[in-house]
């Protein structure tokens, strides 16, 4: 029995926190403990089988003065999310547009876009990798052997290898974009639509000035996502180019990888940890700020 | 119709016209692509007329011709990137029943097998270097755990957050949301060396105050095991357990509050009222919750990767990932690579032809993947 003087509040809180404490404890030990062990492990030198020894900013300073691989990485990276993400929010949306409709089989089309996202990553990478391949892939063949298009060398040419990751990445995602902005296009309420038409307003108004500024959470949703999400690309990279051709896909995190689990430089990859988790930050603080400019909220009723 | 055309622009103006390669149904293949984009469009064009000139339709508000052709547009739109998005899970089919003379062959360029070799996937049993099924076992096991610690403490803590009120609780729930910003690599590394058996480190660091960890160094028996892989799920702390937990709160909110409170008048615990009441309630969220574990841990990767490093302990992803290289052959095995593909796809797509609605109503309500 519970000692009566407990109110009724506090007799809450307390089941409160013993409802929520598995995951303070999983959050202290498994992500705030490791951010601090990473934080500070930057700046030692470490190789897991000695103690860390203090080396103060020596990491830093040879990541930015003395790494060509970090500076490549991390623009392979940027080019990579910045080709990315505008394709995963513009090619989301218009699917979405596309099977936002009430007609018959029309789910079944939902479904089969969405096939491709239920696939494990290691397998749809598998699979684009034969499909790209230079001389056998069906890519060449429907393209340039059939119908004459001249085909990238999608896995061997230095400039088309990230564009073919991005079209895998594509492929395998757009599924879960086309089911954000199906929800948010069937959220939005169909008297503005009246209301727009009334006002004589035509498909492409009724889209700018309806659809667009009520679905722009999930735009600005789409993006945080995608940013976070495609920042640590590593499966794609790791099974189909392994960094290569000339570096050009040697992502960040591949690089990382590398430093800590292939030549476990831990020290060095922890610096290189703590860079990456400033930069995911700098950049979702970065769209909630643009996010306050530009996303419109629905006011909640009464 | 639209696709058609643009087939046809592309092959007046493209310089090389369609194959004159065999196939297996005896036409060329040119003949045979040709013959399924027109039928198909055919079939389409002469039903959507159909459907146009039909009078049993009811109007519609607008001007009904228009309409009609809109629609029209739009199945052939669907149809189209249909074909796209199908094309690789064909072609990765249609690879996996070929012999490997014929993956290589270029002219003819193959679009199917000559004879399916359903024997290619009795085959994968008897790698030497990996034992496939060991494999299965492994994954389905891992899988299996992360399942039930991701639903039960996506359960338990959600419904802290959703209808418990304590102070803190809303600066707290947006320390989870902002857990989901961590890179997976700060929390991979710190971790495998907990469970790297060098833990003796740790306690030359923080003096006795881990004398415990001795007992993982003695024995090493966190090294090369599943632990790092599924501990963390059942302490909320993995990659994606922000989102289940979240999945789960946003649930809990709908349950009405006169329920809970009525719980609380009969005297029973917070921990009975959770779990007769609210609970049973909560089934969508959770099966959502389980088939995006599911596919999430049956698909992982890099974990896996770094923290198995003996081949026996391996999962399906990583033996899946070894075909890409060439496996001491000369030439990769493709048809072996897409049959094991076409082994770990299936029972994540037919769980996703059984579950559909959970699935999308899990990642509409989270946003993840991707």
């Amino acid at each position: 029995m519970r000692a009566p003087r407990w109110t009724i509040g506090r007799r809450e809180a307390v089941w409160g926190f013993v409802f929520i404490s598995p995951w303070v404890l999983g959050f202290v030990v498994f992500s705030l403990g490791p951010t601090v062990a990473i934080i500070a492990w930057g700046f030692t030198e470490y190789d897991i089988l000695q103690a860390p020894k203090f080396a103060g900013l020596e990491n830093y300073v040879e990541i930015f003065t003395d790494d060509e691989k970090f500076l490549k990485s991390l623009a392979n990276t940027a080019i990579y999310v910045g080709l990315l993400v505008p394709c995963q929010v513009v090619i989301g949306f218009l699917l979405a547009v596309l099977v936002n409709t009430k007609l018959p089989l029309a789910s079944i089309f939902r479904a089969f876009y969405f096939l491709p996202t239920i696939m494990p990553l290691v397998v749809a990478s598998i699979v684009w990798a034969w499909v790209l391949q230079p001389e056998l892939g069906l890519l060449k063949f429907l393209l340039e052997d059939t119908m004459g298009i001249p085909t990238p060398r999608f896995m061997v040419d230095e400039y088309w290898s990230k564009p073919g990751i991005v079209i895998l990445t594509v492929w395998s995602s757009i599924g879960v974009q086309m089911i954000l902005f199906l929800a948010a296009l069937q959220a939005v309420p169909p008297h503005l639509y009246e209301a727009a038409e009334i006002d004589g307003a035509g498909p492409l108004r009724k889209m700018l000035h309806v659809t667009i500024p009520l679905v722009s959470p999930t735009i600005f949703l789409v993006i945080i996502i995608g940013i976070i999400n495609s920042f640590q690309v590593f499966t794609t990279a790791f099974v189909l180019t392994q960094g290569g051709p000339l570096d050009s896909t040697l992502f960040y995190v591949l690089y990382l990888w590398r430093k800590a689990f292939v030549s476990f430089e831990f020290g060095y990859a922890s610096a290189l940890a703590t860079i990456l988790f400033f930069i995911i930050m700098c950049l979702t603080a970065l769209s909630f700020w643009v996010s306050r400019r530009l996303v419109h909220y629905e006011q909640p009723e009464s | 119709m639209i696709a058609t055309l643009l087939w046809l622009g592309l092959v007046v103006f493209g310089g090389r016209a369609i194959g004159d390669q065999p196939t297996p149904l005896g036409v060329t293949s040119g003949e045979l692509l040709w013959t399924i984009v027109i039928a198909a469009n055919w079939i389409l064009d002469i039903s959507g007329l159909a459907w146009l000139a039909s009078p049993r339709i009811p109007r519609w508000g607008g001007p009904r011709l228009q309409r009609r052709l809109a629609s029209a547009i739009r199945y052939q739109l669907m149809i189209g990137i249909s074909v796209l998005a199908l094309i690789p899970i064909f072609w990765m089919v249609s690879t996996s029943l070929k012999t490997l003379p014929e993956t290589y062959e270029v002219e003819p360029y193959l679009l199917l097998p000559r004879e399916p070799q359903w024997g290619n996937y009795p085959f994968l049993f008897t790698f030497e270097r990996f034992n496939v099924l060991q494999l299965f076992k492994n994954t389905s096991l891992m899988t299996v755990f992360n399942l039930v610690a991701n639903v039960g403490i996506a359960a338990f803590v959600g419904y802290g957050f959703a209808r418990l009120r304590f102070p803190g609780r809303n600066l707290l729930f947006l320390l989870v949301l902002s857990s989901l910003m961590v890179p997976f690599i700060v929390r991979i590394i710190p971790l495998f060396v907990l469970f790297s058996g060098n833990t003796y480190i740790l306690q030359d660091q923080l003096g006795q105050v881990f004398s415990w960890t001795i007992f993982f160094e003695s024995r090493s028996w966190a090294q090369n095991t599943y632990l790092p892989l599924v501990v963390p799920e059942f302490f909320g702390a993995a990659g994606s357990s922000a989102l289940y937990i979240f999945i789960m709160r946003q649930y809990f909110l709908t349950i009405p509050h006169e329920l809970i409170e009525a719980g609380r008048v009969d005297g029973a615990s917070e921990f009975a009222i959770w779990r007769r009441i609210v609970l049973p309630q909560a089934t969508p969220a959770m099966v959502a919750v389980a088939i995006l574990s599911l596919q999430g841990s049956w698909g992982a990767f890099i974990e896996p990767l770094i923290f198995l490093r003996k081949v026996d302990l391996h999962t399906l992803s990583i033996w899946l990932s070894s075909f890409r290289s060439v496996q001491g052959e000369s030439v990769i095995q493709w048809q072996y690579g897409m049959a094991g593909g076409v082994l770990v796809t299936l029972p994540v797509f037919i769980l996703f032809l059984l579950f559909q609605r959970y699935f999308i109503a899990g990642i509409s309500l989270s946003g993840i993947k991707g």
